[in-house]
């Protein structure tokens, strides 16, 4: 075959066969006409770098398998086992019911091509149609030296690469589709976590900004209207605090928050305080493997409990996971031992409840329900918990570990809380109880809303009788400073760091507050998108 | 390695083809070409333009050619736009069959002609010549399938009969021709019945009554002591041979057994 150098389509003159610029060549086109030889395109995706020129052996057959679908039931013509005008009866009857039968063609069957022997490539070519209605391809081919030879394509082969693997037909995708929601998807929360281990890992002692980026995995709690924590700088700051206590535990923290944020999404439900989700919202829900009060669901406590504490684990804490698998009853231990006090008292009442209202499908439900964005929104608001107040690692671990006995109650049947430790419980007492009662308000109580306020009061009134200004409240000259090094904020954003209530004090009285506390620290002024920023340089 | 049927051929497989697309009017024109010349193309290679100039002139009796399909007024010159393959790898490959079973695909050789280097458009060159084909093709395009013939005749051959008289003559034969249809010997009956579950197993009663040309009730008498009456399905309620008269095929002379 002549491979003349017009066909690379290079500007190059009258090319490699004639020096010069010469006149337009002359090539006579013969139309090829054999009937015995049908030519035929095929033609493989557009991305695909396939490249005919390598091919060394192929082999390329009409795919039969799926014709034996079609093929006619027929019974024998003659002789054993036919029947006496079986074949007339038959057409007979199908004229009669108007059944047609399409006869299948071997030529629209796709070809089954290989490329390569046994280890190659192979290819499923589909036969493409409408080709020849409206026009003609023709290849044409050089032959000779001023001859084009012509010949008629007779039709058109799609290629693609085999697929090997098994995927669902319409109607297995749509009912997957439609479960999405409803049950809890494993595999989704396992990628997550992963996600989140590796980022652990690169970002062990990251920055704020790290922090608030690697959340953006997920649905932030901050885009909730009814965070009190204020939303997205909320968070960060939060996490920030987190982080330092998260720094005292480092290793246990790395594996236990990935466990943990998962089963925060798991139990989203339980966290949310001041989620309004009523009684029976989530009832209908499914849940996926429903294993009755075992190690998934012990599992599950222990990682609401690393959920809760975020980053606030305390070495109690890492205690209490890893001697998990107890059941509500021995969050009632737990109780005793994180002292939590009144805390325990509330958290009691909203358990026995939880217990009663939400079966173990409830409980389930629950978790389920919650989709990640709940669970998400739960976790922002224990962080912005968190981050108020100052307390130790401790205080935070005794805080993750009241979540926990907490999403323990929630989810009665699955979920137990982790094993208290006794002794550490004990001897952790009195921060957790004062970290309860900061918390308090904040802390989700499990699914009822009533119920968590209801907490939320007795805890905020246990707070603002018993704990020091400094710690509970939060409004303190440390908390501020914290606020402004970690990122710049407008007055307006600080001033709502510490919603009235909480702290106790009146609008006016924050707001005082805040200026005397401003004014000794004297941050920088920035201006951001046409606001003023306060920002504090460390 | 043995060469199978379904071995593709890649020896050519680095030729490099034009795919052209050509408009119908054209390729009807050329298929009327018995294996020779249609056309000449001139290949203009421009220095500025990555792609060559190419113009296809239709050979001059051809295009006046009328091939009866419309297409007797095609223009002469064509432009052949070329287009890389747009990242899409193409190639051509051919069935050879028989001379026998012409098309067959299971048959045919396959072969590998070559890949596709660029992609080639056929387009008319403007003029008269063109918009009058293309008037004439509308204007064909336009005719409805379907048409309404008014009949000068009322159709008289299919009248609604009182009686069918085919019917009735057919009836009429059979009752001189049967009457009753009578008893012939059993054992001329059993010979006729093996024959007949000779080449089929399973016999509805109807068809075996006329076959055997016998009354009913004493065929069923016959058939009793020969075969047995098949209830379940497949072969819903026939008659099949008794095991110890079937052999093989369901049919052997009865007496030989019996």
């Amino acid at each position: 075959m002549v491979f003349p150098f017009f066909f690379q389509s290079q500007p190059s003159g009258s090319g490699g066969l004639q020096g010069g610029l010469q006149g337009p060549e002359e090539f006579t086109v013969k139309i090829q006409k054999n009937p015995l030889k049908k030519y035929n395109v095929m033609r493989f995706a557009a991305n695909s770098k396939v490249d005919m020129s390598a091919w060394k052996e192929a082999n390329m057959e009409r795919e039969t398998s799926t014709m034996d679908i079609y093929k006619d039931e027929t019974m024998p013509e003659y002789g054993e086992g036919s029947e006496y005008g079986r074949k007339w009866r038959e057409q007979a009857r199908q004229k009669k019911y108007g059944i047609n039968k399409t006869k299948l063609k071997l030529e629209d069957q796709p070809w089954l091509l290989k490329v390569g022997g046994k280890g190659g490539k192979r290819f499923v070519g589909r036969k493409e149609g409408g080709i020849n209605e409206a026009s003609s391809y023709f290849v044409f081919r050089q032959t000779g030296n001023k001859t084009f030879e012509a010949c008629p394509v007779e039709s058109w082969y799609n290629f693609t690469p085999q697929i090997k693997y098994k995927y669902l037909n319409e109607e297995e995708a749509e009912a997957e589709f439609e479960k999405r929601h409803k049950v809890l998807n494993y595999f989704n929360i396992m990628m997550k976590k992963r996600l989140e281990n590796k980022d652990e890992a690169e970002t062990e002692g990251e920055t704020e900004k790290n922090v608030s980026a690697r959340d953006d995995l997920k649905v932030r709690e901050g885009d909730e209207s009814d965070s009190d924590l204020g939303g997205f700088s909320d968070d960060s700051d939060n996490e920030a605090e987190g982080k330092k206590e998260k720094a005292k535990t480092a290793k246990k923290k790395k594996d236990t928050k990935g466990q943990k944020k998962k089963k925060k999404k798991q139990k989203g439900s339980d966290d949310e305080a001041l989620e309004d989700s009523d009684e029976g919202d989530y009832d209908g829900r499914e849940v996926d493997y429903m294993s009755d009060e075992d190690e998934s669901a012990s599992e599950e406590e222990v990682d609401k409990s690393k959920v809760d504490g975020t980053y606030l684990k305390g070495v109690d804490q890492e205690m209490e996971m890893s001697s998990s698998e107890e059941e509500e009853e021995g969050e009632g231990e737990k109780e005793g031992e994180a002292a939590e006090g009144e805390k325990t008292t509330e958290d009691k009442p909203a358990k026995k409840e939880e217990s009663d209202s939400s079966s173990s499908e409830d409980s389930d439900v629950d978790l389920e329900s919650s989709a990640l964005f709940m669970q998400d929104k739960k976790e922002g608001k224990l962080k912005g918990k968190q981050g108020r107040s100052k307390k130790s690692g401790k205080a935070g671990g005794k805080t993750g570990s009241k979540g926990t006995s907490r999403s323990g109650s929630s989810s009665s049947s699955r979920a137990s809380t982790p094993a208290p430790d006794g002794g550490i419980g004990s001897t952790l007492a009195a921060a957790a109880k004062k970290l309860e009662q900061q918390k308090g308000t904040k802390r989700a109580a499990e699914g009822d809303s009533p119920l968590p306020k209801k907490a939320r009061h007795s805890r905020s009134h246990d707070g603002s009788g018993s704990g020091t200004p400094t710690s509970e409240l939060g409004l303190t000259e440390e908390s501020v400073r914290r606020y402004l090094m970690r990122k710049p904020m407008t007055a307006k954003d600080l001033l709502k760091k510490f919603p009235t209530g909480k702290t106790g004090l009146n609008r006016d009285q924050t707001v005082a507050k805040v200026t005397e506390i401003l004014k000794k620290l004297n941050p920088e002024k920035k201006t951001i998108n046409g606001k003023i920023h306060l920002w504090l340089k460390s | 390695m043995a060469k199978k049927s379904s071995d593709l051929d890649c020896k050519g497989s680095s030729n490099n083809l034009w795919l052209v697309k050509v408009p119908k009017y054209m390729s009807n024109k050329w298929m009327t070409v018995e294996d020779g010349e249609v056309g000449t193309l001139k290949i203009n290679r421009r220095p500025g333009a990555p792609k060559p100039e190419v113009i296809f002139s239709l050979k001059e009796e051809l295009a006046q050619k009328d091939d009866g399909k419309g297409s007797s007024e095609a223009p002469r010159e064509h432009k052949f736009v070329l287009s890389g393959t747009a990242g899409q790898p193409m190639g051509v490959f051919s069935q050879t069959s028989a001379a026998d079973e012409a098309g067959s695909s299971s048959n045919g050789a396959l072969s590998l002609e070559g890949k596709v280097a660029h992609r080639v458009d056929c387009r008319p060159v403007g003029g008269e010549n063109y918009m009058k084909l293309k008037k004439l093709q509308v204007l064909d395009a336009m005719t409805p399938v379907r048409t309404t013939m008014q009949l000068h005749r009322a159709v008289t051959n299919n009248y609604k009969p009182v009686s069918n008289h085919a019917n009735n003559l057919e009836v009429e034969r059979r009752k001189k021709e049967d009457g009753k249809r009578s008893r012939a010997d059993p054992e001329k009956v059993q010979e006729m019945l093996f024959s007949a579950f000779e080449k089929h197993q399973y016999y509805n009663i109807k068809d075996l009554v006329e076959i055997t040309k016998q009354p009913i009730q004493y065929l069923k008498e016959v058939l009793k002591e020969i075969a047995t009456y098949n209830l379940k399905a497949p072969h819903k309620n026939t008659w099949e041979l008794k095991p110890e008269y079937r052999h093989y095929k369901g049919g052997e002379t009865p007496m030989e057994q019996s």
